[in-house]
């Protein structure tokens, strides 16, 4: 099989940018869902 | 001039941005489907935890944004065959197919267990619901096989004012099931004056919309005909005192708003097959003030019912 053929810089920066954008959303779901969660724990500790 | 470096190319292409991910989730139908949430949320009698409230937004935005997931991972075939829909990251090869089914069905499954930790166990079902009718009956079972695809169908998109409700109260009343048949007669005629433009799109794909199968002018008849039946329906819930004259009054105007565009599209100039000599201008104003009218007739609900 045939290797892949190699990556030009623009796009290797392409990519290094899109991963970054995908890390980001993903630690701002993870860090959303954290936040809500404990919030939702301090209301229903609460009774609310 | 452009260097190699170690990386393969094959990697690039599968790198998908943020942005992929949360195409994958149609952001334009979410907005309507929280909105009429919220509505249905904030006009139930009761009270909920501002906190809770937020919660159960989230879900059915994630929970709608789910479902369009796994409708993207279905439908990534007939995707690929649309103009509109071509550039969507699977047919773009910008997300393999398992990923995005994945993603769904992690989704789906997070926003109704945190549903139901939030709020109650009838919001949670009532979401999971909802979820299942857009996948498995519309998505999978209707859309490729009658021209009614969309009539029933629409029942998936009808659902989040009584989820919202369901989530304050922990069960159904008479206005949120008015709600969700409002919701349900306004489907068809929004989403038949998107096909009578779109029908090429449709027909490409092997999709038995009603423009494709029955025509153009069975399908303005049939834009009209449901909007006639909308129309008083929609002031059933200020008839049964469920609203005031706030919404009556919007509704009323809104109406004939939408019976006005109807007719137009009805009218339309066009040759003897039906076809639009006007490049379909009526149907597309006519598709641009559905949206207006639900959003309006939902925000009068609200205003209503909070300050009326």
């Amino acid at each position: 099989m045939q290797p892949p053929p190699p990556l030009t810089r623009e796009q290797s920066e392409d990519l290094r940018r899109r991963r970054r954008g995908r890390n980001l959303l993903l630690f701002s779901a993870l860090l959303a869902l954290a936040l809500l969660f404990y919030a939702m724990s301090m209301v229903k500790l609460r009774g609310g | 001039m452009a260097e190699p470096t170690s990386a393969s190319a094959g990697a690039a292409l599968s790198a998908a941005s943020a942005g992929d991910w949360l195409a994958l989730l149609k952001p334009r139908v979410m907005t309507l489907v929280v909105f009429t949430g919220l509505v249905g949320l904030l006009v139930a009698p009761g009270r909920l935890h501002p906190v809770l409230a937020v919660a159960a937004i989230v879900c059915i935005a994630v929970a709608a944004g789910a479902a369009g997931a796994i409708n993207m991972w279905y439908d990534r075939d007939i995707d690929a065959v649309m103009r509109r829909t071509c550039r969507r990251p699977i047919p773009a090869g910008r997300i393999e197919p398992a990923e995005a089914l994945g993603f769904g069905i992690v989704l789906a499954a997070g926003s109704v267990l945190v549903m139901a930790l939030a709020t109650n166990l009838v919001a949670a079902v009532l979401l999971a619901a909802s979820i299942a009718f857009y996948v498995f009956v519309y998505t999978m079972w209707l859309k490729r096989r009658t021209p009614e695809n969309i009539v029933i169908g629409g029942a998936a998109g009808a659902f989040p004012p009584l989820i919202g409700w369901a989530a304050v109260t922990g069960g159904v009343q008479p206005l949120p099931l008015l709600l969700f048949a409002i919701i349900f007669l306004w489907t068809p005629p929004h989403f038949w004056c998107l096909a009578l433009w779109a029908d090429g799109d449709y027909a490409r794909a092997g999709i038995p919309m009603l423009p494709v199968v029955a025509g153009a002018r069975a399908t303005r008849r049939r834009i009209l005909l449901y909007t006639l039946l909308l129309v008083p329906l929609s002031l059933l819930p200020w008839a049964l005192g469920e609203a005031g004259v706030v919404y009556g009054g919007a509704a009323a105007a809104l109406g004939l708003g939408f019976l006005l565009a109807a007719w137009r599209v009805l009218r339309d100039r066009q040759d003897a097959r039906g076809v639009s000599l006007t490049g379909d201008a009526p149907a597309k104003a006519a598709f641009r003030f559905s949206i207006v009218y639900l959003f309006l007739l939902f925000a009068a609900l609200a205003v209503d019912r909070l300050y009326g």
